[in-house]
């Protein structure tokens, strides 16, 4: 039997409250009508391409579409990285560009891509990169100053930063067991560490670093250095439209592609461009 | 199908805080009633997308509802293909907000005192019912706020999402996925308008739920002092 | 029998009462925290008045029949209608009774006329506007149908017992099982309520009232039948006597 008290007051919901609550919730969550998903008319043909080829891909969306109506061209940019495990699991990538070779590997061996298929379409060049007042002469300098930080992406994962390691192999300093190196996910978290001074330099490509307002080029090193800095791209073997991402894999290398190419900054391929030359 | 990822943000936060509640909330209702060591257990699982990376969790959906698992070929059958696709989004949102619902919900149904349920049986109405008419209507409030923090987790939800769904521009491209793009292009005005419009939601919809569970408090607090 | 030691078994009584109304059956034994339950009777002359201090066993005896205690052995019967057996159990919501329990447990997100409507709304297949007619003829019996609208937050101890009275009749029981309505209110006030509601409403139904105060148990015994509780056992009945 319960206690007997002087107050037995029911506990009190007042009435309307809840009925505002229910409102509130309503008009909180149906603030917009579910999207009606008209029928995909056209060929989607899903290009995974690096973070750092954002630009330049999406030109060759828009130019591929005007020539191919009937294909709508889909880009997903992510890390290499994530796009390999995406591929890895059967994700519905098509055709894949990127920055670097070694991101392509695993897939080949995993039965991903064909190694006949992969193609170098444009080269880049890795450059170190401060702002004006930073001064710095070049690797050889920032290693002579202690206290200034350097930032490049992270080896595991981002290409670039494969570049950069084997920069630092190749000279032979090791900026990581001097605490002096900041890994980024990506070449654009390292330009935005530099333009914000929250590092002295950091390696990134040449295509970034024309496209950044704030930072000079403060060296660049060729493939003495670092091997050769490749933009890769390869129909994907499991592909719905193998055909069409083979067609879009011969297309970047075209003519006229080359002036997309240039224009962003990135060199032509030696190679491809004497292919072309024998058409 | 292109949408701007502001369109595309809402229409999958709402979807994910629906799903999410779909299935949280007569989850909460089972885990507030049920006090065995099985939903103990059970609850502890639905919470693992709060502390594991999301990057994760979109691996393990993603590992799921691939195209050449059989769960992932019957998903496309039905036309919800999930991997790439905005449906995949909706479902990432929905998996790391079920359990800031989950909380929220069942913290709401456990104030309802027991002599409400058993009243309202007394009156002839079966569990069904009682659920209907009693625990419903009284963690209303305790429900709407754990709606609220869903739906913002979920606009906000970037890892899983970029995983499962990929960055595909006016496909499956959220608003955070537009920011980090804009950020690390050097966009910073629009990645700073997107920051805005993210923030403010975020701001309104936390304050609602606070106000919310203060409501739930409210009662927990009478229903106590009785 | 008068027994006051912890522990034992109180006598027995059963069908000591020719009466017309159902006929209700209790044979339970239950342990509860400081002592054992030990009830057995069968009446059928209403109504029935459990008295007993507080803490003697009297709320969980009427929770048990009820079938809000779904614990313990025993046997609780309507007529032929067996709600606790061996094998069977029925829950409450199958068990055609109402129930006031003493804080009146109004469902504070209903309206005072909601609240009474309520088992309607499972036990009748009347409209809303039917079941909102009927609630208010009960309410209007126990006199406070000027309440209908309000909350039930924002009525008095004294009006929160009619209130919940009435939504216990309200779904036409064949048995109202009453526990202390009017506990909320002061000795005076409740007598005279007892009086009044007795008169007007539960005159004749099966019901089972429960108090701690003797003075109430005779006002509504006076034609039934009194059970008193101490401890958990059954130590004396009065009423009437064949």
């Amino acid at each position: 039997m319960r206690a007997s008290g002087t107050d037995r007051r029911a506990p009190s919901v007042p009435r309307r409250s809840l009925l505002r609550t229910w409102g509130e919730a309503l008009l909180a969550l149906v603030t917009v009508t579910v999207v009606a998903l008209s029928a995909q008319a056209r060929t989607r043909l899903v290009v995974a391409a690096a973070s750092s080829l954002t630009e330049v891909v999406g030109e060759f969306e828009a130019h591929y579409e005007t020539l191919h109506p009937e294909v709508d061209v889909t880009p997903a940019f992510a890390g290499s990285g994530v796009h390999r495990v995406q591929i890895d699991r059967g994700a519905p990538i098509d055709v894949l560009v990127f920055a670097s070779r070694g991101q392509v590997d695993p897939l080949v061996e995993s039965g991903r891509v064909r190694r006949g298929d992969l193609v170098v379409v444009a080269e880049n060049q890795l450059v170190l990169v401060c702002r004006a007042e930073t001064a710095l002469a070049g690797l050889e300098d920032l290693r002579s100053r202690p206290g200034l930080l350097i930032a490049a992406g992270d080896p595991v994962r981002v290409p670039a930063g494969e570049y950069a390691a084997r920069l630092f192999e190749h000279r032979g300093w090791s900026p990581a067991l001097e605490g002096r190196l900041v890994p980024a996910e990506n070449v654009r978290q390292v330009l935005r560490y530099v333009e914000t001074g929250v590092v002295a330099a950091g390696l990134v490509y040449r295509t970034d670093a024309l496209r950044a307002d704030d930072v000079v080029v403060a060296e660049s090193y060729g493939p003495d250095d670092v091997g050769a800095v490749e933009v890769v791209a390869a129909p994907l073997l499991r592909s719905d439209h193998a055909a069409l991402a083979a067609d879009f894999v011969t297309f970047l290398l075209r003519p006229e592609s080359a002036e997309i190419w240039t224009g962003h900054g990135f060199a032509l391929p030696a190679r491809s461009s004497a292919d072309e030359a024998h058409r | 199908m292109t949408a701007s990822p502001f369109v595309l943000s809402f229409v999958v936060a709402t979807l994910a805080t629906l799903l999410a509640a779909i299935v949280g909330v007569p989850f909460a209702f089972w885990v507030a009633r049920e006090r065995s060591a099985w939903s103990r257990v059970l609850e502890s699982l639905a919470l693992v997308p709060l502390v594991v990376p999301p990057v994760v969790t979109g691996y393990g959906l993603l590992a799921l509802f691939s195209p050449e698992t059989g769960l992932g070929r019957f998903v496309t059958s039905i036309g919800v293909p999930v991997v790439f696709h905005w449906t995949g989004a909706v479902l990432a949102g929905a998996v790391v907000s079920f359990p800031l619902l989950v909380r929220s919900a069942r913290a709401a149904f456990e104030t309802v005192p027991p002599a409400q349920r058993e009243m309202a049986a007394t009156c002839g109405a079966s569990p069904f019912r009682v659920f209907q008419t009693i625990d419903l209507p009284w963690a209303a409030a305790g429900i709407a706020a754990g709606c609220a923090l869903a739906f913002a987790r979920a606009l906000g939800e970037f890892g899983a999402t970029l995983i499962v769904a990929g960055n595909l521009p006016g496909i499956t491209q959220t608003l955070p996925m537009a920011i980090y793009d804009a950020i690390f292009s050097g966009d910073y005005d629009q990645a700073n308008r997107m920051v805005w419009v993210v923030t403010a939601v975020a701001v309104v919809l936390l304050l609602l739920a606070d106000r919310w569970e203060r409501r739930v408090r409210g009662l927990r607090r009478e229903a106590r002092g009785r | 029998m008068i027994s006051n030691e912890r522990g034992r078994e109180a006598g027995m009584i059963r069908s000591l009462h020719p009466g017309a109304g159902p006929s209700l059956a209790v044979d339970v034994t239950r342990a509860l925290r400081d002592f054992q339950l030990r009830a057995e009777f069968t009446v059928s002359r209403w109504p029935l008045v459990l008295l007993g201090p507080s803490g003697s066993g009297k709320t969980q005896l009427l929770r048990v029949i009820a079938g809000l205690e779904c614990g313990g052995r025993g046997r609780v019967a309507l007529d032929e209608e067996v709600w606790q057996g061996e094998r069977t159990f029925v829950p409450p919501h199958r068990r055609p009774i109402g129930y006031c329990s003493q804080e009146g447990d109004l469902f504070p997100h209903l309206s005072v006329l909601e609240n009474v409507a309520f088992p309607l709304r499972f036990r009748s297949g009347l409209s809303a506007q039917e079941r909102g007619d009927r609630a208010l003829e009960w309410l209007e019996r126990l006199k406070v149908g000027h309440l209908a609208k309000t909350a039930p937050s924002a009525i008095s101890g004294g009006e929160r017992g009619r209130v919940a009275l009435a939504r216990a009749l309200a779904g036409a029981p064949r048995l109202v099982l009453a526990d202390e309505p009017f506990a909320a209110v002061d000795q005076a006030a409740r007598r005279e309520l007892c009086r009044q509601v007795a008169l007007g409403a539960l005159l004749g139904l099966p019901l089972v009232w429960v108090t701690h105060d003797p003075e109430e148990a005779e006002i509504l015994g006076e034609k039934g039948l009194r059970l008193e509780l101490e401890n958990g056992r059954m130590r004396a009945v009065s009423g009437y006597e064949p």
